[in-house]
């Protein structure tokens, strides 16, 4: 048998390793992966510390750059390095550009100083694509967040997403404040005001939708549709959650047999690796076993282990990293009362079996209530309709009806499952996850929004001005810098000056 | 209180993004979909950028008086025929590229892999140091929790590598290395072509209509079949005037 059998966590674990095959697909339940990246969470630097040096070094980089090197100001950027840094070289040393056979040492020479020249417009070029081009990114990407979240332009976007006058970006808030438009309250700091602001304007949206189904902003509502469409992707978030926490069936006899060989050598793995018996190991100054004395300890125990079960479990954990393999043999001493528990304290490889049966189905009868209160109509959806899905949502997600208490055994208050004593909790997190998908589809349209206006931008007012600047800044810079390229040839010299273009 | 000039613009693009070409597009926009149209509308700029570019070239040179008249044309098209080959190469590029950045992105960052064998790894060892910490089992973080972490953070390093690796395929790749090699022997092909176009319509204007014109007709024939761009680039205008002291 394989370490992964021994690795689930029978109880609450298997989908860690099942969802990974599904990473493509959108996983945000909780939290929304951010638009364009972000700061890492300490989870993430739990990870981050994990990753080979090289991965670990290229990962912060690409963490640092991750707001900049996507689209227009990426494609700027990565063309301005091909026609800086690449361009020259393959103009300047070019085979295919020679003079005519049999030209004098002093016409070859003519040549290979009009390439040079000619090569030095392209980091000239990308110097002002860079300058002028990304410059005027940061004032558009200002002026489209003023546009967008300032109630007085806003109100031009009538009814429809881009319109966030209350919902307002954080920096757009933070802007407000240094510039003392938005007063701050007494000892409040700025980053507080920016979460309290946050925070009241959130609720003002969660109050809107729990009393009326619609979304207001500014002097407008929000469009239904797109309210629907919102709504419609938390429900998807939620199955997809449900069904990563189903086991998959297909492995069910494995863990069955598993949990059988668990129960039955019981007494015996708790002997070998119980607490009793594993601190009499030498540690390590930060008190964890020493895992090479945990090694050595386990390969004993496995020569006097008493059948091939408790072998197999135990090469199990010698097999396991070094670093996982002291909480690899709490793990499974811990999955002993678990199984005991999931079959009614009276263990049985049948009723251990009905328990997987009834996890999934448990789930499964979340996933087609789920599944049902998607709204249909999103077209015509009306505010009445989202007002109530969000409730019956809300209803589906908690256990309160769980009279068997099957349900909450099973859901255990795990993500989006809430048992009634926490069902004020479970509300607020609903509708605070409705506002969050609500963000994360305005940022999408938004992000589009913005990149075609950059696009436009680029193409009509910026590349023009940054071929004129270059036809004057070309000439000089030359003269300047490298006299002798121009000057030894007069010709080349004055040629290249009268050209405009942009995909140089 | 907003300025008038804020004020115009925010309605100039109020009205743009409420156009029926804008709300097509942004229907298409969601979560699955976003990443890609942004990808789509970048490679879009880059080409729409170089298509003014080549645009510009090419009035100038239709427009350039330095430039004799019969000629104009002739380095007009060549200008063309680069254009397109620039535009064309960097589409199919950054086409061919999304193809295959996946798989360059589980070679170079590992502990990405599709299979989740080192979130696996990973995840045991998060855990595990958790355990070891807390001394304290229920206080050890839930894989689902886990699993929507590291998933943000191959997303975000994925979206990054393809955005980045498929654009440099295009700009750097196609528009820098492939495209100057293609462009100066085509370009001969074109001109030479042209050449022979040329000569044959002076030889026949000049045996049918104004004799005179022979003289031009043998002049036409003597431009050499090889000219070769000196910077390798789309700009055939500085090729065409470098002529004179290159080829």
């Amino acid at each position: 048998m394989k370490i992964d059998s021994v690795k689930q966590n029978y109880l609450t674990g298997y989908s860690a390793q099942k969802g990974v095959n599904n990473l493509s697909k959108p996983l945000s339940v909780n939290k929304a992966p951010a638009f364009t990246g972000s700061k890492l969470t300490a989870t993430q630097e739990a990870f981050l510390s994990l990753f080979p040096s090289f991965e670990k070094k290229l990962y912060k980089i690409m963490t640092a750059v991750s707001d900049y090197a996507k689209g227009e100001v990426g494609g700027i950027v990565i063309n301005s390095i091909g026609t800086g840094a690449v361009a020259p070289w393959f103009i300047a040393f070019n085979p295919l550009v020679k003079a005519k056979p049999g030209a004098s040492a002093e016409e070859e020479e003519e040549v290979s100083k009009t390439k040079k020249y000619t090569a030095m417009r392209q980091p000239v070029s990308a110097a002002l694509a860079i300058l002028i081009q990304v410059g005027v990114q940061k004032p558009i990407d200002k002026y489209l967040q003023n546009v967008t979240n300032n109630p007085e332009m806003s109100n031009f976007f009538k009814g429809w997403v881009l319109n966030q006058a209350s919902l307002q970006d954080e920096k757009y808030i933070t802007r407000q404040i240094n510039n003392g438009k938005i007063p701050l309250l007494a000892g409040e700091s700025v980053s507080d005001a920016v979460t309290r602001i946050k925070k009241e304007q959130v609720d003002n949206i969660i109050t809107s939708l729990k009393n009326e189904g619609k979304i207001k902003m500014g002097n407008f509502d929000i469009n239904d549709k797109a309210i629907a469409k919102v709504v419609n992707n938390r429900i998807d978030d939620y199955i997809a959650f449900a069904r990563d926490q189903q086991i998959d069936d297909t492995h069910f006899r494995k863990y069955v047999v598993r949990s059988a060989e668990l129960w039955e050598n019981r007494e015996k793995l708790n002997e070998i690796l119980g607490r009793e018996a594993l601190d009499k190991l030498p540690k390590l100054e930060n008190g964890n076993i020493d895992p090479k004395e945990l090694k050595k300890y386990l390969r004993e125990q496995r020569k006097q282990a008493p059948n091939i079960e408790v072998k197999r479990i135990l090469n199990e954990i010698i097999q396991d990293m070094p670093s996982t393999r002291e909480s690899f043999c709490s793990r499974t001493l811990e999955r002993i009362p678990k199984i005991e528990e999931a079959c009614g304290k009276k263990y049985s490889m049948d009723a251990y079996r009905n328990y997987l049966r009834d996890f999934n189905a448990a789930y499964e009868t979340k996933i087609d209530a789920l599944a049902e209160l998607k709204i249909q109509d999103v077209e015509n959806a009306k505010p009445e309709t989202i007002k109530e899905t969000i409730k019956k949502l809300v209803e589906i997600c908690s256990f309160k009806d769980d009279k068997s208490g099957k349900f909450s055994k099973i859901f255990r208050d795990n993500g989006i499952f809430k048992p009634e004593s926490k069902f004020e909790e479970l509300e607020s997190k609903v509708y605070n996850d409705v506002v969050s998908s609500y963000k994360e589809f305005v940022g999408h349209k938004y992000g589009i929004f913005k990149q075609l206006s950059k696009v436009a931008v680029g193409v009509a007012v910026t590349l023009p001005i940054t071929c004129y600047a270059l036809n004057w800044v070309y000439p000089r810079f030359m003269d300047i810098f490298f006299p002798s390229l121009g000057k030894s040839n007069a010709k080349a010299k004055a040629e290249p000056s009268g050209n405009q273009g942009g995909n140089k | 209180m907003v300025n008038p000039i804020s004020k115009a613009g925010a309605w100039v693009l109020a009205k743009a993004a409420n156009s029926k070409p804008y709300k097509a597009l942004e229907n298409k926009v969601d979560r699955t979909t976003a990443d890609n149209i942004i990808a789509y509308t970048t490679i879009g700029s880059v080409a729409a950028k170089d298509i003014v570019g080549c645009a510009m070239y090419v009035y100038q040179s239709l427009n350039n008086d330095k430039i004799p008249e019969k000629r104009r044309r002739f380095v007009a098209a060549l200008d063309l025929t680069n254009g397109v080959l620039m535009v064309a190469s960097q589409v199919a590029m950054f086409f061919a590229m999304r193809r295959i950045n996946e798989k360059l992105f589980h070679g170079l960052l590992k502990s990405f892999d599709k299979e989740g064998v080192h979130f696996g790894k990973y995840c045991r060892q998060i855990r595990a140091n958790e355990r070891n910490l807390t001394k304290d089992p229920s206080k050890v973080t839930d894989k689902s929790e886990l699993r929507t972490e590291y998933a943000s953070m191959k997303d975000m390093a994925f979206s990054l590598f393809k955005s980045v690796t498929e654009l440099a395929a295009a700009t750097i790749v196609a528009k820098r290395i492939i495209v100057p090699f293609i462009a100066t022997p085509l370009a001969s092909k074109v001109e030479k072509m042209m050449n022979k176009k040329d000569y044959e319509q002076s030889e026949a204007d000049a045996n049918n209509q104004n004799p005179a014109m022979k003289g031009n007709a043998e002049e036409l024939k003597q431009i050499p079949e090889q000219t070769e761009a000196a910077d390798g680039n789309t700009n055939l205008l500085d090729k065409y005037r470098k002529q004179s002291y290159i080829a």
